[in-house]
């Protein structure tokens, strides 16, 4: 997650090891961030499907999904900040090509994106995910924002998924300008990825 | 927080381009197929709607018959068609529709068949299930109408949703695409592209090349290889400036060098030159000098020879001197005997004069003899030839006495012969005693001339006798001073042989020098022509 960029031995501040490893980045914190890749990555699909559907049992179902995982995202990156701050690891943002702005941004819609989602639902009804939970309520039902919300909700996810395009695009940039010292490689990677992306969902 | 096996080369970055790509395109394809599905559905439920309708108004004849038959009390019969066809309809439109409106098909094709059984009941009856049947089938209706507007609403939500997601797909899609490409752009082509610059100008972007060159990826490789490349060009080109730089220096030098050797070679040929020069000179002077020393050698030895002769001659003088002086002596001793052999020769020709007349008178009676012998010899040769003819005349008897007569004529003749010899003989003796009478007269005065000269002689010979002695002296030392000369003029001799040997040496000398001038200046020219053919190549 992320983390960005970072080259290695930049960062003083990391706290915990900077570098885990190889790598230069803990191993929790990688398995954050790919986790979190890979929840705004199906998140993405899930809604681009369930739009199409429409309605239906199908339809029904994704809907369901997409706001389990989107609440389930919405924990893991709120962890992940958590981490963050505990763990220090904010200096490894890459100065260069505006990742700390990328960065900042990317974690402002991972949580907006599905605050949105979570507010159309609650607008529209139908709060009800997998497992039994009724999610809190955050918007009067039936205020009659709800298609407004989801609108939004599902422009703010593309947009998510474009800056996560421009997160990757940059993060491999620093990565190939970095001196690769010793071990090519490595170096310096940084949380390139794909990042994620809250769980938003997606459009709706 | 790439995984460890993604170094971002090249073809990893493709591989996830293709996925991100594919990935977005797969979602593009599902939402399209979906759509179309959706589509489809909505298409098969207007169809089923429309034809239900359509259905429905073809009963329309048939129902309003039924109506005025049964309002209007008329004739009943054939209604039962009308209403099993109307039944049939309701039937139909039940098994194309579903939900409601086949629910509502089936009441109302349910009530039909209950109307259908009361026709040939009381009117009442009738009329109360054909207003059964007329809210039934009003009912349907407005169903129907429902489910149409049903469709068209999910349809026109589909499809601005539909609309929606394909602008924000298509729009995601061009952006990764545009980002992909300049992205790529900066990291493949921009490298390549400086790398091809960097190459054509060596020395530029170095600094530029050297962090390519810190990359992980293919370009990183290129710019490695390229800079060992560049590092190597520069180097071998720096190489090649230093050895140009000692090239020219040993240009610079060589030709220094040559122009030396050149200079070196035009002073050697000036110096074989005038060593020729020399040599010729020196050739044709000893060449003078020896002939002059021949010249002097020959004048020498002849000189020499001539000393030597003179010195011999000298001796010979003084020898000569001396016997002369012994020889003086001899003569006025001899001239002294002179005198007294002539005062005895004076006598004896006094005596001889006497002798001589004597000897006339003697021959004159001689002639007087001869004359008689000769007239003898005359009368006998006569005599001779007379007998000779009385001979011839006697025939063969005479032949014996003329040969006897021809002996007396031989005899005669001879006898003449000597006559005549002996009187020519002593006309000689007579001249002859003449003669000397003539000539002893002389001699006496010759003897007296030799008497007179003996004297002088004698006295002559005193005197040089004494300068003889004199001459004799001075002979001697000139003999002396000849012999000293002669051993000088040998002595020259042999220093102008040693000189001639000395001069021919020179000569031999410098005909060397001039071979070897003459070989050093071809050696010279060679080698000028041999270096300017070279520097021409």
């Amino acid at each position: 997650m992320t983390r960005s960029i970072e080259t290695p031995g930049t960062a003083p501040d990391g706290g915990q090891g900077e570098r885990g490893g190889e790598h230069g980045f803990p191993f929790i914190a990688r398995l954050l961030h790919w986790s979190t890749a890979v929840l705004v990555l199906a998140l993405f699909a899930v809604g681009i499907a369930m739009t199409s559907l429409g309605t239906g049992r199908w339809a029904a179902a994704l809907h369901t999904l997409h706001k389990t995982v989107g609440v389930f995202l919405f924990v893991l990156v709120a962890l992940r900040l958590g981490y963050r701050v505990v763990a220090r690891l904010r200096g490894r943002w890459a100065r260069a090509a505006g990742g700390r702005v990328i960065h900042r941004v990317l974690y402002g819609l991972l949580l907006v994106v599905p605050l949105l989602g979570l507010a159309g639902v609650s607008d529209f009804g139908g709060r009800a995910i997998y497992g039994g939970i009724e999610l809190p309520a955050i918007w009067p039902e039936g205020a009659g924002y709800a298609d407004t919300l989801f609108r939004s909700h599902a422009v703010l996810a593309f947009l998510l998924v474009g800056l996560v395009t421009v997160h990757i695009c940059l993060a491999l940039d620093e990565y190939i300008r970095q001196p690769q010292r010793a071990e090519p490689a490595q170096a310096a990677l940084g949380g390139a990825g794909n990042s994620s992306s809250l769980p938003g969902r997606d459009v709706s | 927080m790439f995984p460890s096996f993604f170094k971002a080369t090249v073809r990893q970055r493709l591989t996830l381009w293709a996925l991100m790509v594919g990935i977005l395109a797969a979602l593009f394809g599902a939402a399209e197929v979906i759509g179309s599905v959706k589509l489809a559905g909505f298409a098969r439920a207007i169809a089923a709607h429309s034809g239900a309708t359509s259905l429905l108004s073809d009963t329309d004849a048939a129902y309003s018959r039924i109506v005025v038959a049964i309002v209007s009390e008329g004739d009943r019969r054939g209604l039962a068609d009308d209403v099993a066809g109307i039944a049939a309809a309701m039937d139909a439109v039940a098994a194309r529709t579903e939900g409601e409106v086949s629910a509502r098909a089936i009441e109302a094709a349910a009530a039909l068949r209950e109307f259908s059984s009361k026709l040939e009941g009381d009117t009442a009856t009738l009329r109360e299930a054909l207003r059964k049947v007329v809210a039934q089938r009003n009912e349907l209706r407005v169903v129907l109408n429902g489910a149409v507007a049903g469709v068209s609403e999910a349809l026109g939500t589909h499809i601005e949703s539909a609309r929606r997601n394909t602008l924000l797909l298509a729009a995601l899609g061009l952006f990764l695409v545009t980002l992909i490409i300049s992205f790529e752009h900066r990291w493949l082509v921009r490298p390549i592209a400086t790398m091809a610059t960097a190459l054509g100008a060596p020395g530029q972007d170095a600094a530029w090349v050297s962090k390519l060159a810190r990359r992980g990826d293919e370009i990183g490789t290129l710019g490695r290889a390229l800079r060992a490349h560049l590092s190597d060009e520069s180097e071998r080109r720096e190489a090649a400036r230093e050895r140009l730089a000692s090239l020219a220096e040993e240009v610079e030098r060589q030709e220094m060098w040559r122009a030396c050797g050149q200079a070196f070679q035009e002073q050697i040929a000036c110096i074989a030159t005038a060593l020729e020069t020399r040599a010729a000179h020196m050739t044709s002077a000893s060449n003078e000098l020896s002939q002059l020393s021949g010249f002097v050698d020959q004048h020498a030895g002849a000189a020499a020879l001539s000393s030597q002769r003179a010195a011999s001659h000298v001796d010979q003088m003084s020898l000569s001197l001396t016997e002369i002086a012994g020889l003086l002596a001899t003569t006025a001793s001899e001239a002294q005997r002179t005198t007294g052999i002539a005062d005895a020769a004076k006598t004896l020709v006094e005596e001889a004069t006497e002798d001589g007349v004597l000897l006339r008178e003697a021959v004159g009676s001689i002639s007087a003899i001869v004359t008689l012998i000769s007239t003898v010899a005359n009368q006998t040769n006569l005599l001779a030839l007379n007998a000779t003819i009385e001979a011839a005349r006697a025939g063969e008897s005479g032949r014996g006495f003329a040969v006897v007569a021809s002996e007396v004529k031989q005899l005669a003749n001879r006898t003449a012969e000597a006559t005549e010899q002996v009187r020519r003989g002593l006309d000689s003796i007579g001249t002859a005693a003449e003669r000397i009478t003539g000539r002893i007269g002389a001699l006496v005065a010759s003897v007296d001339a030799v008497e007179a000269a003996a004297g002088s002689i004698a006295e002559l010979a005193r005197k040089q006798d004494d300068t003889s002695r004199a001459i004799s002296a001075g002979t001697a030392q000139a003999a002396g001073d000849v012999r000293g000369t002669a051993e000088q003029v040998e002595q020259v001799a042999g220093m102008i042989e040693d000189w001639r040997q000395t001069t021919e040496r020179m000569a031999q000398a410098s005909l060397d020098i001039d071979g070897q001038a003459a070989a050093l200046r071809q050696a010279v020219d060679g080698f000028m022509n041999d270096t300017r053919a070279m520097r021409r190549a």
